[in-house]
């Protein structure tokens, strides 16, 4: 049994911001698949780090930046333990996934060109699905979008057909979908595309808090994530690459930090990570996301998985209550966040209602245009995700307000 | 058509006393759902003839067009009531002006209110969009005039 619902003050305690209210009512903050809030243990060692070591990390010889670059050296083997990487040098720090993939996509450049294929899914968020496509504009290579199934997972019938029919050169797919919530199988993905010699790179910002993200087990061969949707600070994230293909790709931005020899007529460059690190890195957002992972390693990885899992399920069912309310999607398994609309409702009246209300909601089309417009013919939809500092009881009140906001915004059409 | 009582800014001054007296957010935008029920809805082809605002959450379209009295006729609808509570006091404030005022007072109403903290910054920005859309069209409108008189 999970002892989160016995520890939940406790937790809900780390957390100060969570104990607010919005005009007069108490927050309840389910918004967790745009941004996690920031424990204290993470607050502090960002504050610590600035108050007592902060320097610019390497090539400094003075004690303050020893101090620094030690700590971001050592943000750095905390998250290729956390992902289970083979080597630290595997860990680039971007400044999110968005930079991370973009970063990925640049580099891939040199390997497509007419007569290759770079396949997505349906479901992908903007930031996996546009550095792509425009990949494939630049260079003629073929982009090729992997159709969902009814229920919303990948169709890896399809994925395959198009695996074994064409040169796809790499397949990015998320690990958890950020509107449907679908959990999609890295894994088997992974071992499709290896079987043809693709590549795989896992958009892993929405699953990375609770599911276990190990590449060495996924066997992927690049995976990206932000420090801010896992407890930590805007502005950092991760990309994981394989350190073969790493070793391989060419620098996409140039700086400082990442150059080894420059004279006005060459330059050599650093060994990966720092190759991709151009300029200085946000080390303050990596030691903070090293204390992060602290936090969520020492609540229990696990733990956090079941309970959100559980969260989300219970929300899912609570839901069902809502006359007229429809759950996007019906996976083989959902976790973090699950999307809906509501007949005779607009997702920006009810999320706006909500807020009010204070219940923090989200509504748009989720940065997936194509999966909301082209696949589910819906504009906007509003998105629930809870983390683990919610409880039950948030749950219960969120789907109660939500029911009378309903009536409301009906009643006044 | 008769002249308007108020001016555009005595009236922009009431609507912010109107909100102020109602008290919390919650109540604000109640009332604008209030105000939503008595914008008349645009038909789909009224709606083809319409400037279309298209905002990241929601859609608004606009109609400004001038009289033949000399002032200006301005309507609009938007797939949410929230922000066809916003178009029911943009018309109640501009409708029936002339096309010269229109383009030269600023809508300020909007971030006088608690609206304002209200509305995100992505929503203030929507409104911004509305405000330009109107003041262009009506700008449009009042240069035709002054060529026409000449």
């Amino acid at each position: 049994m999970n002892d989160f619902a016995d520890r939940i003050d406790a937790i809900r305690g780390d957390f100060p911001i969570l104990e607010q209210r919005i005009g007069d009512r108490p927050l309840i903050y389910l918004d967790n698949g745009a941004t996690t809030q920031m424990p204290d243990a993470v607050l502090d060692a960002l504050a610590a780090h600035y108050r007592t070591d902060n320097a610019n990390v390497h090539r400094g010889i003075h004690t303050l930046s020893e101090r620094s670059t030690a700590a971001f050296e050592h943000a750095r083997r905390t998250v290729q333990r956390f992902v289970n990487a083979a080597e630290s040098d595997e860990i680039v720090f971007t400044g999110g996934t968005t930079d991370a993939i973009n970063m990925a996509a640049r580099a891939w450049e040199e390997r497509v060109g007419p007569g290759s294929t770079i396949a997505v899914t349906a479901l992908e968020h903007h930031a996996n699905l546009v550095p792509w496509q425009q990949l494939c504009k630049r260079t003629g290579a073929r982009f090729e979008v992997i159709p969902l199934t009814p229920q919303g997972d990948i169709d890896l019938e399809a994925l395959e057909t198009v695996l074994r029919s064409q040169k796809v050169s790499l397949v990015a797919v998320a690990h958890v979908s950020n509107v449907l919530g679908s959990v999609n199988p890295v894994r088997e993905i992974a071992a499709m595309a290896h079987e043809r010699g693709t590549c795989v790179l896992v958009d892993a910002a929405q699953s990375v808090r609770h599911e276990i993200v190990d590449v060495q087990d996924a066997d992927c061969d690049f995976l990206c994530f932000s420090g801010h949707k896992m407890l930590g600070p805007a502005g950092i994230g991760v990309l994981y690459g394989k350190r073969e293909l790493l070793a391989e790709l060419s620098p996409v931005r140039f700086g400082g930090e990442m150059v080894d020899k420059v004279s006005f007529a060459e330059t050599t460059f650093e060994k990966p990570p720092l190759r991709f690190e151009a300029g200085t890195p946000n080390y303050p957002g990596a030691i903070a996301l090293a204390a992060a992972i602290g936090y969520i390693e020492s609540a229990g990885r696990d733990k956090i998985a079941s309970y959100e899992h559980e969260l989300t399920a219970y929300a899912e069912r609570a839901l069902g209550s809502i006359d007229g309310l429809h759950v996007l999607g019906d996976p083989a398994r959902r976790a973090g966040c699950l999307s809906f609309t509501v007949d005779d409702v607009h997702p920006f009246d009810l999320a706006t209602f909500m807020d009010k209300q204070g219940v923090a909601l989200r509504s748009g089309n989720q940065c997936a245009q194509p999966l909301l417009h082209e696949v589910y013919g819906v504009q906007n939809v509003t998105r629930l995700s809870p983390a683990f500092y919610n409880t039950h009881v948030e749950i219960d009140s969120c789907v109660e307000l939500l029911g009378r906001t309903v009536a409301l915004l009906r009643a006044a059409r | 058509m008769s002249e308007p009582a108020l001016t555009i800014d005595e009236e922009q001054r009431a609507i912010v006393e109107e909100f102020e007296e109602l008290g919390d957010a919650f109540a604000q935008y109640t009332y604008l759902l209030e105000l939503s029920a008595r914008l008349p809805a645009m038909n789909d082809s009224e709606k083809e003839s319409c400037v279309l605002v298209d905002g990241c959450q929601s859609q608004v379209w606009l109609a400004v067009t001038a009289n033949d009295d000399g002032t200006m006729s301005v309507r609009g609808d938007s797939d949410t009531l929230i922000v066809r509570g916003v178009l029911f006091l943009i018309v109640r404030l501009l409708d029936g002006r002339m096309p010269a005022e229109v383009a030269s007072t600023p809508l300020s109403f909007l971030e006088e209110t608690d609206l304002k903290s209200a509305f995100s910054d992505e929503r203030i920005a929507g409104f911004a969009s509305i405000c330009a859309t109107i003041r262009t069209l009506s700008k449009t409108i009042a240069d035709s005039q002054g060529d026409d008189r000449q």
